[in-house]
Order: C-alpha cells, then sequence, then structure tokens
C-alpha cells in the first residue's frame, strides 16, 4: 500500500521542484510510475510532471535530439527523431524495455532518475554522449550522463528534477548497437552492452563502450574506448575486438546474485562487446559515416 | 433394461467447438470470482508469517495489536483447539499425514503461521501485524534434503507417533515407497550396458493469476459458509468440519468462477483461517494472499534429486530400470507419499521391462511447503526418464528416437507398476486398453523434421531437436468419484449440477457436451451448477486429470438414467416397448412415425404424466487409461552466453477422443507454456536459512507471452472403451514432457547434458565451458 497524503500536479518544472520543496515531509516525483508502484517509497506527497510540459521529443536548432523526461518508452522506440539518430540505438533499447503495457506508461526520466545499476535506457544513451537537463527552481544545468549517477539508486539531482536528455547532433551518424542478456524475454537485464562508434577514412573516430548491470552505475569502459579510438578499421583483427572485449570486462565491476554470478556477468561483457564491436565494424559505410548529421 | 445411446449414431455435441458456457460472464467482466462482492460488514484478515524456519511459540502478546482501532480480533495457538489433520485436501483416508493443525505451537518454515488478525480495513489489519508481540525459541533449521535426512537430533516433527508420518517422532523422513518388479541388482549384472546418471529438478510454483482467496460468513441459520477459490469444495467441507466441530450440515462451501488451481488449491491453504475467524467473530472474514505470500506460503511442485541407473542390451532392450527419489516436502508433508509415488508410477511404465525398482525417500524440512502442482511427480520423473533415455542412446550408439519405438508400451500391454503401487498403497492392474502414441511420434516427428537438419539463424548459435514421451493418468483408479444431477425441464431444457469444479479449465462446458449427447439435445439446452456443497452431490474435485473422464462418466449415467425414464414415458403413451424409443436432436420418435420434440416430451411428462424426469448418479473407475503424449523441441543454443532460444515446440497428445478439441487445444499449450518455464526459467530460490529469495515475479520468472516459440499442436484421437464417448484426460500430461525435450535439444545442439534445471544461461553456460576444458 502506498500511504500518500497528498498528490501534487505541477504546470511547469520549476512549479514541480517548488512544490517538491515546499514540504512538509518527504515527497517523491512522479511520471509513469512503474517502478513506483512495485517498490512504493515512505514518503508523504507526490508530485506528479505528467502536465509539466516535459513528454515531447524535439530536435533542436543546433540539430541535438532533446527528448523530455516524461517522454514514454513507446514514444522514445517509435519517434523518428529517435529512430534516425546512430542508427535507432536508444529507439530499440527503448523497445525492449518490460512490455507494451509498461512502455506506454514508463518514462525516460523515471528509467534514469530510479538509478538502477539495469536502468535499461543507461547504456545507449551513455554510448550516445548523452547530456542531462537538469532544473532548478529558475535556473538549468546541463551534464554528460556519465556524472549523473552516483550509486545504486543515487543521482546528483536532490530534490532538482531532470528536464531530459539531448543527443548531441554530432553522434547522429554514429554506427551503433546493443545487446541485453536476460533469463526470460521479459527480465531485469543480467548484463547490457551498448556500443557506438564513427567511422572516417578508414580509421575509428569516437568509441564508446557503455555497460549496464555490471556495476554500481551504469558505466562507460574507457579503457577498451582508448584502445580503439583512432585505429585503422583493417587492423582491427578478431584478435583485437576480443583484446577489447577482455579490456571492458576487466573495467566493470559486477556482483554476485541470484540472477547471475559476477564471473559469468563479466565474460558476458566481453563477448557481448567484441561481437557488438565487430558487427558494427562489418556494416557497410554510410553515407553520413562522417561523424556529423550535417 | 438399458438403452444404450446408438453406438454408430453420429455424435452432435461431443467433438464440437461449442461456446465455452461462462466465456461471455468471463469477458463482460462479471463479478464471478471469489473477491468480486463482499458481505456487508466483511473483516480483513492478515497471517502473521514467521520470521524463523524453525522455532517454538512460546508466548503471542497482542495488546498492542487490539489497541489499534480498526483491529478486531487476534487469534494464537494456546486459543485455538489442536487437531490434527492434513490441508491436502485428498479423499477420505487422506493418504497424505495429519502433521498439521490450525495454528501450530512450533513454526517450521519462514512465514509459517504464527497469528492471524482481523480488522475493519486491510490497511489496519496489515499494521497490526507489526504489533504483535511474539517470543520464540529458535530451534536449528534444517534446509538441505540430506542433513535432514542424516540428522535424528533435530525433528521438525518430533510429536510422538503422529499420524501417517512415515517415521514419525524418529527421523525427518515424511515418507518412504520401495517397489521392486522383478530383480533389477540382478539383471543388471546380465546387462550389456548399464548407465547412471543423477538429475535435480526445481521448486516451481504455480502462479495461477488469481491467488488463493477465502471469504467466510455465518448465514441466518447460523450455518458457516466458505466462498472460496479451491479445487476440492467436498474434501474443504469434511475437513473443516472435523477441525472446526461442526456438522458437516451446518457448512456451505461454494466455488464460484476460479482463476486458475493448478493443484495449488487442492490444498486447504486458508479456508480454516477465514472460517475460524468468522467463528470467533461472528462475521464475514476475507483473506487474500498477495504473490509474496502466493510464493512463500502457497505449494510449490516437490524438489527433488533422482538418479537413474537403466540395463540395457546392445540391441537396445531396455532390460531393468531403476529409479531414486531424494524429495523435499518442505515444513509439512501434503501429498509427500502420492507425488513422489506418481514420480514413478506415471512414468515408469513408459518402457515397460521385467525389473524395476522405484524407491522414495521423502524428507521434512524447514523451507516451505510442497504439494500439488499440475503433473502430480510426473514432471519430475519423466525429466530424469527422457533425459535418461537419450543418455542410454548416446552410449549405445543408437538412435534416440528408436530406442524409444522399440521400448515404448504398446496396446494391451500391462503396467508393470500399477499392481504395487496405487494411491500409496497396492493398486489395480492396468491395460493399456487405447493409445495413440506410436501415431502421435510420427505425426510430432513429421511436424518438427525429425531426423533433418534445421539451420541456426546466427553463427554464434548451435540448433538442436529433443524430444520426450509422456503418460499420466485419468483419475486415480478404485479412488476418485463425482456424481452428477440431471433435472429435465417442461420447455425440454435439462439443469445438470455437478460437484466437480470448473477452475478454468472448461469442464463445465465440457460435461454439459457430454449431458447433452447422451441425451440427444443440444449443447445449448443445458445450464450447468457447479459447485456448491448444499446444491450440488459429491465430487472429490479437480485433480489428477479426473474431470472429464471420471465426473464425465457420472454425468453420462446421470443423462442416460433420465432418457430412460423419459423412453418409458413415451411408450407409455405411445403404447410400444421402451426399446422402440430412439432419441437424437433434440427429437424422441417412435413406431409408426411418432415423434414429438423434447420439449413436447417434457411437457407431457410434467402436465400429464406429472412426473420430474430426474437422476442423480455417481460414478467410480477402477480403471485409469493413460493419455499419450509425443513433444518435440527446436532450440538455438548461443555457444558464448548459454542463452537457450525455443523455436518451434510440437506437441501431439492422444486423450481419447476430444469433448471440445479447441479446449483440449488450450490445455496442452497452457501445459506447454508453464513447462517451458520450468525448463528454462523458473525457480524458487531458497537460502540455507530457509528464506525465498526471489517472492515476485520480477525474480521469480515465469515464461510470457515473448517467450512462446511457434506453437505445433496435434490431437491423436483414440476410442478409450472406459471413458465417457471414448474420452481420457488431457490436463497433465503436456506438462511432463516440455523440459525434457527441450533438455534434450540443447545437448542436441552444442553437446553438454544439463542435470539441473531451470536451464538458464548461466547453467548452460557452466557446462559448455567445463566440456571445453
Amino acid at each position: 500500500m502506498w500511504d500518500l497524503k497528498e498528490y501534487r500536479i505541477a504546470g511547469s518544472p520549476g512549479e514541480a521542484v517548488a512544490m517538491m520543496r515546499r514540504g512538509p515531509g518527504k515527497g517523491v516525483y512522479i511520471a509513469g510510475g512503474t517502478d513506483l508502484f512495485l517498490f512504493p517509497p515512505q514518503c508523504d506527497y507526490a508530485v506528479d510532471i505528467n502536465h509539466a510540459g516535459l513528454g515531447a521529443i524535439a530536435r533542436t536548432p543546433d540539430g541535438d535530439v532533446f527528448v523530455g523526461a516524461a517522454a514514454t518508452l513507446h514514444h522514445i522506440a517509435t519517434n523518428p527523431f529517435v529512430t534516425g539518430y546512430a542508427g535507432g540505438l536508444l529507439a530499440q533499447a527503448a523497445a525492449h524495455c518490460g512490455n507494451r503495457p509498461v512502455r506506454s506508461t514508463a518514462t525516460l526520466g523515471g528509467n534514469l532518475c530510479n538509478a538502477l545499476p539495469s536502468a535499461d535506457l543507461a547504456p545507449a544513451l551513455l554510448a550516445l554522449d548523452a547530456v542531462c537537463y537538469i532544473v532548478d527552481e529558475d535556473s538549468q544545468e546541463s551534464l554528460p550522463l556519465e556524472d549523473f549517477f552516483e550509486g545504486p539508486r543515487r543521482t546528483v539531482l536532490g530534490d532538482r528534477l531532470l528536464a531530459g536528455i539531448a543527443l548531441p547532433a554530432a553522434g547522429a551518424g554514429w554506427r551503433a548497437a546493443a545487446r541485453r542478456l536476460t533469463r526470460s524475454a521479459e527480465d531485469i537485464a543480467l548484463v547490457q552492452v551498448a556500443v557506438a562508434l564513427s567511422v572516417a577514412d578508414g580509421r575509428l573516430g569516437a568509441v564508446r563502450i557503455a555497460l549496464g548491470s555490471v556495476a554500481p552505475v551504469p558505466m562507460r569502459a574507457m579503457l577498451a574506448e582508448a584502445q580503439l579510438e583512432g585505429e585503422a578499421v583493417a587492423d582491427l583483427s578478431p584478435d583485437r575486438l576480443a583484446d577489447a572485449g577482455l579490456i571492458a570486462a576487466s573495467e566493470c565491476d559486477p556482483i554476485d546474485d541470484h540472477r547471475a554470478s559476477a564471473a559469468y556477468r563479466r565474460q558476458m561483457v566481453g563477448v557481448l562487446t567484441r561481437r557488438l564491436l565487430a558487427g558494427l565494424l562489418a556494416e557497410q559505410p554510410r553515407n553520413d559515416d562522417q561523424g556529423s548529421a550535417a | 433394461m438399458t438403452h444404450d445411446r446408438q453406438q454408430d449414431a453420429p455424435r452432435t455435441e461431443v467433438g464440437r467447438n461449442v461456446t465455452k458456457i461462462d466465456a461471455f460472464k468471463l469477458a463482460r467482466g462479471e463479478p464471478v470470482f471469489t473477491d468480486d462482492i463482499h458481505p456487508p460488514g466483511m473483516l480483513w484478515a492478515k497471517v502473521l508469517g514467521s520470521p524463523h524456519a524453525h522455532a517454538r511459540v512460546l508466548e503471542v502478546d497482542a495488546t498492542r495489536a487490539l489497541a489499534l482501532p480498526g483491529v478486531v480480533d487476534v487469534a494464537w495457538h494456546a486459543q485455538v483447539k489442536a487437531i490434527p489433520h492434513t490441508r491436502a485436501g485428498q479423499s477420505h483416508p487422506e493418504p497424505s499425514p495429519w502433521d498439521t493443525v490450525i495454528l501450530p505451537p512450533k513454526v517450521r518454515f519462514i512465514g509459517d503461521r504464527v497469528a492471524v488478525v482481523v480488522a475493519e480495513t486491510l490497511e489496519v489489519a496489515e499494521r497490526a501485524l507489526g504489533l504483535i508481540d511474539v517470543r520464540y525459541e529458535v530451534l536449528p533449521a534444517l534446509t538441505d534434503m540430506d542433513e535432514a535426512l542424516a540428522r535424528t537430533d533435530v525433528l521438525i516433527h518430533e510429536d510422538p507417533d503422529p499420524r501417517g508420518i512415515a517415521e514419525g517422532g524418529r527421523t525427518n523422513v515424511a515418507a518412504r515407497i520401495d517397489k521392486q518388479v522383478g530383480d533389477v541388482e540382478a539383471a543388471l549384472k546380465s546387462c550389456d550396458h548399464v548407465v547412471e546418471r543423477t538429475y535435480w529438478l526445481p521448486r516451481v510454483q504455480a502462479s495461477h493469476i488469481e491467488p488463493h482467496v477465502a471469504i467466510s460468513w455465518l448465514d441466518e441459520d447460523g450455518r458457516l459458509v466458505v466462498k472460496t477459490s479451491t479445487q476440492v469444495p467436498f474434501h474443504l467441507r469434511r475437513i473443516l468440519a472435523r477441525i472446526l466441530e461442526l456438522k458437516e450440515a451446518d457448512i456451505r462451501v461454494i466455488k464460484p468462477r476460479v482463476g486458475g488451481g493448478f493443484g495449488d488449491k487442492q490444498e486447504m491453504v486458508m479456508e480454516d483461517l477465514v472460517a475460524l475467524m468468522t467463528l470467533r467473530t461472528r462475521r464475514p472474514v476475507r483473506l487474500e494472499f498477495t504473490r509474496e505470500e502466493e510464493l512463500i506460503c502457497a505449494r510449490v511442485r516437490h524438489p527433488q534429486r533422482i538418479v537413474m541407473t537403466t540395463g540395457v542390451m546392445n540391441d537396445g532392450t531396455i532390460v531393468a530400470n531403476r529409479m531414486r527419489v531424494t524429495a523435499d516436502t518442505g515444513a509439512y508433508g501434503s501429498h509427500a507419499l502420492t507425488v513422489q509415488g506418481n514420480t514413478g508410477q506415471k512414468v515408469l511404465p513408459m518402457y515397460p521391462c521385467a525389473h524395476i525398482h522405484f524407491q522414495v525417500t521423502c524428507l521434512y524440512t524447514n523451507n516451505p511447503i510442497s504439494g500439488a502442482f499440475r503433473g502430480y511427480g510426473a514432471p519430475q520423473g519423466c525429466f530424469a526418464l527422457e533425459c535418461h533415455i537419450d543418455e542410454v542412446a548416446k552410449v549405445l550408439g543408437h538412435d534416440r528416437l528408436e530406442l524409444r519405438r522399440k521400448n515404448h508400451i504398446r496396446l494391451g500391454d500391462t503396467d508393470p507398476l500399477s499392481a504395487k503401487l496405487g494411491e500409496g498403497k497396492e493398486g489395480l492392474v492396468r491395460v493399456i486398453r487405447s493409445t495413440g502414441l506410436e501415431k502421435a511420434i510420427e505425426l510430432g516427428c513429421e511436424a518438427i523434421g525429425w531426423g533433418q537438419r534445421q539451420e541456426p539463424t546466427a553463427p554464434h548459435l548451435s540448433r538442436g531437436l529433443g524430444m520426450a514421451l509422456a503418460m499420466q493418468g485419468s483419475g486415480i483408479a478404485g479412488v476418485d468419484w463425482g456424481a452428477a444431477t440431471v433435472k429435465l425441464n417442461e420447455d425440454g431444457s435439462v439443469n445438470l449440477a455437478v460437484g466437480a469444479t470448473d477452475i478454468g479449465q472448461g469442464s463445465d462446458t465440457v460435461l454439459a457436451q457430454i449431458c447433452a449427447e447422451e441425451l440427444g439435445i443440444r449443447y445449448e439446452d443445458v445450464r450447468v451448477l457447479s459447485s456448491d456443497t448444499d446444491l450440488t452431490p459429491f465430487d472429490v474435485g479437480a485433480y489428477a486429470s479426473s474431470t472429464t473422464y471420471v465426473s464425465g462418466g457420472a454425468v453420462q449415467k446421470a443423462a442416460r438414467a433420465v432418457r430412460e425414464q423419459l423412453a418409458a414415458i413415451a411408450a407409455g403413451r405411445w403404447e410400444c416397448t421402451t426399446t422402440d424409443v430412439r432419441f437424437g436432436e433434440g427429437q424422441v420418435s417412435g413406431p409408426g412415425g411418432k415423434a414429438w420434440t423434447m420439449a413436447e416430451l417434457a411437457s407431457h411428462a410434467l402436465y400429464q404424466a406429472k412426473v420430474q424426469p430426474m437422476a442423480t448418479a455417481s460414478h467410480l473407475s477402477n480403471e485409469s487409461p493413460p493419455p499419450f503424449a509425443a513433444q518435440f523441441a527446436d532450440v538455438e543454443v548461443d555457444r558464448e552466453t548459454g542463452e537457450v532460444f525455443l523455436r518451434r515446440f510440437v506437441s501431439a497428445v492422444d486423450c481419447g477422443t476430444p469433448v471440445h478439441p479447441d479446449l483440449v487445444l488450450g490445455q496442452i499449450e497452457g501445459a506447454v507454456a508453464q513447462a517451458i518455464g520450468y525448463g528454462l526459467f523458473e525457480e524458487v530460490i531458497v537460502d540455507a536459512a530457509g528464506r525465498v529469495r526471489n517472492p515476485n515475479f520480477l525474480d521469480y520468472k515465469i515464461a510470457s507471452a515473448l517467450d512462446m516459440p511457434e506453437m505445433i499442436t496435434i490431437l491423436v484421437p483414440t476410442e478409450e472403451p472406459s471413458g465417457p464417448f471414448g474420452a481420457k484426460a488431457a490436463g497433465e500430461v503436456p506438462i511432463d514432457g516440455p523440459a525434457p525435450a527441450i533438455v534434450n535439444a540443447i545437448c542436441d545442439a552444442v553437446g553438454v547434458r544439463i542435470y539441473r534445471i531451470p536451464a538458464t544461461p548461466e547453467r548452460v553456460w557452466r557446462q559448455i565451458k567445463e566440456a571445453g576444458e
């Protein structure tokens, strides 16, 4: 049972933060509520942000794709800006969350702000250099998503509100792919790997390898990325890709639990990273392989 | 004189896919389930579960809870008379030990009943649980079945000579079986090969959509009424009468629509608690389990370890088979003897041979309670045997299909174990009088493309096929029986009252079809009442694959008796003999072109002859003919991650005459879906302290629509001479084969044997890795 004393509906992001600060007692932001109703937190009031103008997905004048925190996963999975960005990586990640009824309700903001190590959208967003927009009552700041998570169920937000994320224009043409390993089809991921990279003139430009469910927070495997950036594609033998996978595996910090062992999770990071890299490098060069959407 | 329905007459009602009798009201969301209607003044109950796996409850102080506004009553063991019984919900005399009382002075698993509270609202009842102060004497917990067997210094049931416990008060053994045909030990010495392997089966939960829920109240005469989501209303009434010391006539059990049971509702999981609190407070009381309580406090399939030893000759003849089962019944012995008995009895006869040895040691532990679950022991045994047949074939270098074909049971064969092992004691000899097994194997092989290599869909995947054969029973021979009442109305329509319990499987529909066919009327003219102990005759309930076969037999007899009454009335009017009266398609005809519609005859009976055509008939079967299944899996296995992708699944099932073919297909596909979970995903994980680690659907993974393969389901009808219109059972047999078929397919794909299910990605990965090292 969820024992709420008050349900507040915010009309704007700033108002939402003000409502959160008004007290008395403890409050929680709510959008889709799919996680909150599973494990209702001890709190006195909820601040509903579904009417705060954060549900939209848009392309900014700079060419970034902005996804509002209250955008549903189904909206993200089907929106043309998202499906057209970096091979549709984020759209696919959203499409693999839960099931259709859940996706019609659950939101981007909920997925990120719950800050579970297994957050389904996080690896794709990390691989795409996503930037978070955080609002206060009358100010706003942005920071890279890597800096957003502080630990399991902990973020930098405090009582501020995540307004949304932006996918930078520069990554729109990246090649990208992801894989999540589960026990059954609808399951918390045991291991998630998302890879994005750009190829120009036969060489790798940016390389992003992001991991989920294998550390206290969703994370980037930066040592593995560094091994690959700038390398000639022709030099990247299967062994080199396997090595990159092993490095990524060494960077993560998984736990043993009743879902899977740490050893298995670590091994799978290596396997999936190698496969995703190989798959992306085998893709035919595309017109937009210049690392820019322009 | 009997008037057998003309055998050559075409059937119009049996075999027809009629509209399911409750389809419209369920689709419309009518308030037809237990929890849909609450009586005025109803109290909400919650159970305080034990935090310890094994402890004496020394003192319960409910002062603080009772002081909470809205709390009406709290009961604990010192206030309730302790009358030993079993909650297993079986026929009297019950083969399960009487090792339970309503509120036990010693709790035996985490979640066991310590106290029950009733309050004006659910919220208050939940809050009150935290205000009950309990003093425990914590005892050592035994959560490992081997340790439970080895230790006699810690006894989970230590009362001297409790009724029915195998070694009551001396060891932790709840049940033992040791039955032998021939001499296995001697026979093994003369075999060309002896293959021995060990298989492990997990603890799984039925996960019916509607949880356990019961509401009780006192009617205007002060009688106790219990409306409950149950499979066994009559057993429930009998048990409640004894432990509450009431007359059976003063208890009325009503079974409304039920949202799935799968055996988990054969047990009295909560009805005694609501009844107790209603008697204490004189007010209506309602209790419903949460999903977490279902996964901790309801019943699970018995976890088992099975050692199979098979002696075989070079030509593939199986000479001797031994199955040794060690099982965990958990805190109480519900179905301990009979589920484990079924593990061998329903499974080993698939390959009859001169030497069969079946041994069971079933142990009490401080784990959640095991009990009845669709398949009732056979899924465990079938997994071991059907994996083992593949292993034997591998040792021999024989084809696994041909090895099965060479050895499987055939028409006219005698079930070699049946005489030795019935429902926990000597049984009745079973001879196979109908079997579609050979045809099922043939059609199944054709559908899956047996022998043809399927191409994997990606380079890191390997593809393989697997199969399994299964047989079950149709009711419990010489034990299960049911009764039905057929009453004709003046317009020719019929009311059918049965004690048989429709729990979603569609038995009301099937029984109406049997009634209509026998009476020569349309299904649409039958109305069914099930089940209400005040209004319907007795039936043991919905379990052991019995309803179509056993209860259907009662319906057929009752309908036939009514038809004989009608024949006599018509013959009297037409001045002919009753054998000249013919029934069919709503018509009654006599010699010389005389004919009445059923409505005309019924009207004549009620207003001219002034009699009520009506009959109640009982039916017991001394046979339990096995339905058969041949099941096939096509899987792809990721060699690097261990993931298993089930691509196609074929079931070919002989259930005798399918009375309602679409409902049979539904039974089969539902069973396959449930068994995919058993093979690949499901396990209630209990840690060494006895705590369930995954009591929710986030982490207890049942298969969902997204996990379903392409499913090809084939009916292989036969005509069972002892069944109503040739019918046998269909509810359980299709749940036996999928897990071994899938695991055999995994083995075919990647060459490693999975001995322990569920075959999770990590388990498969480890096996592949070990094989490579």
